[in-house]
């Protein structure tokens, strides 16, 4: 009987620490679990502040090294000449023009797209290549595009606007240089050709590119006011004797296949064949001539052509009054030079460019200067007063001696 | 039944071991950015400019201590930071030049170059006493970076160079 007491009581016991057991167990595990969990949270708490931490430096550094940044600062549209005239985009005209649909242009582009398509569908004709192209828009801007009485960048008060827009240039039909430049850009973009806006502080211009890396610098600003030509299709050599510019940012222009050198050109057998041909292109009022050597010249005979191009200039001042004349060489597509002769005769209506130096305000300007350095006027090429044209400027003024005086004279 | 017991605890320990794994698992890499083959880069960007003279280019290819040294020419950076260069500078001894260093990581792109700054000063202040003609190239210097890529120009036509450098990295 006690057996079976025992081995009852036993297994009561036995459940008893079983069940404790069984407890104890699971409060470790919830345990180990809840201790598991803890660690995982706060090491994706830390992965989450480090990773803050890490894109917050890779800012500063992404910042430092931004600001160590040293560009090339070319620009061109958005920058301002003479600190005035902005370089306005026109792509979206020309885009327009090409792809036939201007409904995303304002009523001003609209209107701007249809001035330059005009112009071009007066001036151009089919079959023409680019050079071609340009030229016709070229020559008509030279012919129609005046000034506003500037003579250089600057828009005086009540010159009538501000033409350095397309838009306004073409309504206008006049321009500072920047109109110029964005204008001739327009329609050589419309045209297919790419076209650069070169310019220093306070003067712009164009480059085009007319064949593939064929590029070409044309200052229709300074021929408008010039001699035709004498700023078409330059090299970069060429540009540079007159114009100054950042050329960092640009493409090479050293081209010579379209000049106008080479294009115009005519042979002559030799250079004494010259002044003859010069003649009859002066007879004949043409503004530029170009000369190629059939022989070319030797290096000893540049001294013999410069000395022919200076009395050239001689001869033709005898010839043609309010003229300007320039005599410049040109390296042609051979390696040869061609000898090019400009002439700009000045319009006998309008008013010689430049300041009168005979003028009554010229001789107060020299009087001042001399008075105030101590000099004699005549130094400075004050002649007194206006001569009487009879009596030769060589012949002395004679000059009355005072009786009395032992022959001293006071002259005031 | 313990077996039982014993695989079910053993599954639930390997579950929360993996739990554990994941939440340390590694940080998101920062975007390196494009990478581009150096010698194609240096190709492109000597054509860019047509005016450069004959040019002397050393590069980092043969590796060793000569790469190394080489490198010590254009920058005092740890060369441990670099994982390729090259650098082309005229051979006639004017002051273009034409670099481009590869970092192992971006963060040291902002050292790498204020030191690019510091040799082009240097070589302005060695052009100023022998060859004055050379200054105003080393005052138009480009110091540009694309991600781990820095690059130093200094050449007539820097501008072009400097969007060719950029154009290698957009895609086309």
């Amino acid at each position: 009987m006690s057996t079976q007491t025992e081995t009852a009581g036993g297994k009561t016991q036995g459940k008893g620490l079983k069940a404790a057991k069984a407890v104890g167990a699971g409060l470790l595990a919830l345990c180990l679990v809840g201790s598991l969990g803890l660690n995982v949270y706060q090491a994706q708490a830390q992965q989450k502040y480090a990773a803050e931490m890490g894109a917050f430096i890779a800012e500063q550094k992404d910042r430092w090294a931004k600001e160590e940044e040293q560009e090339n600062a070319y620009q061109e549209d958005g920058y301002k000449v003479a600190g005035e005239y902005e370089i306005r985009s026109t792509t979206h005209i020309s885009d327009a023009y090409k792809s036939g649909d201007d409904s995303q242009l304002s009523a001003e582009d609209k209107d701007t797209l249809k001035m330059a398509k005009d112009v071009l569908d007066e001036v151009l004709s089919d079959g023409m290549d680019n050079y071609e192209k340009e030229l016709a828009v070229y020559q008509w801007m030279v012919a129609n595009i005046g000034n506003n009485g500037s003579d250089g960048v600057i828009v005086r008060p009540g010159s009538g606007g501000s033409p350095f827009t397309p838009h306004d240039v073409l309504k206008s039909k006049n321009a500072v240089c920047v109109g110029y430049a964005t204008t001739f850009r327009l329609f050589m973009n419309m045209l297919g050709m790419d076209c650069h806006i070169v310019h220093n502080d306070y003067h712009s211009w164009d480059l085009v590119e007319l064949e593939p890396d064929q590029w070409y610098h044309v200052d229709v600003y300074s021929d408008a006011h010039g001699a035709e030509f004498a700023n078409f299709n330059m090299t970069d050599a060429i540009c540079g004797m007159g114009h100054s510019w950042d050329g960092s940012a640009l493409p090479v222009a050293d081209s010579v296949k379209y000049s106008p050198a080479v294009q115009n050109s005519v042979e002559v057998d030799s250079l004494l064949d010259v002044p003859a041909q010069f003649k009859k292109a002066l007879d004949e009022k043409q503004g530029a001539v170009y000369y190629r050597f059939k022989t070319p010249l030797t290096e000893e005979e540049q001294p013999k052509a410069d000395f022919l191009a200076a009395l050239l200039e001689n001869a033709m001042r005898a010839t043609i009054e309010d003229a300007y004349f320039q005599a410049m060489w040109y390296p042609g597509e051979d390696g040869n030079d061609i000898l090019g002769l400009l002439v700009e005769r000045y319009d006998e209506d309008e008013p010689d460019p430049g300041f009168d130096s005979t003028s009554p305000e010229a001789k107060a300007v020299i009087r001042a200067i001399a008075e105030a350095f101590g000099l004699d006027p005549a130094e400075l090429g004050d002649t007194g007063d206006d001569p009487d044209p009879d009596i030769p400027v060589d012949d002395p003024i004679p000059v009355p001696i005072p009786e009395g005086n032992g022959g001293s004279v006071i002259i005031d | 039944m313990r077996n039982s017991v014993k695989r079910i605890a053993c599954a639930a320990l390997a579950a929360l071991l993996l739990a554990c794994a994941w939440g340390c698992a590694p940080k998101e890499q920062a975007d390196p950015g494009k990478d581009v083959d150096m010698s194609a880069l240096l190709d492109t960007l000597i054509a860019a400019d047509p005016t450069l003279p004959e040019l002397t280019i050393v590069t980092s290819h043969g590796g060793g201590t000569l790469a190394e040294t080489d490198f010590t020419y254009l920058s005092d950076l740890d060369y441990q930071l670099v994982d390729e260069y090259f650098y082309a500078c005229a051979k006639a001894g004017s002051a273009e030049e034409i670099a481009v260093v590869k970092l192992k990581d971006a963060g040291s792109a902002a050292a790498l170059m204020d030191s690019l700054h510091k040799h082009v000063e240097q070589r302005q202040g060695t052009f100023r006493e022998y060859d004055p003609s050379q200054v105003p190239l080393t005052e138009q210097a480009v110091i540009v970076r694309e991600g781990r890529y820095v690059a130093l120009i200094v050449c007539q036509k820097n501008g072009l160079v400097q969007n060719a450098f950029r154009d290698s990295f957009q895609d086309k």
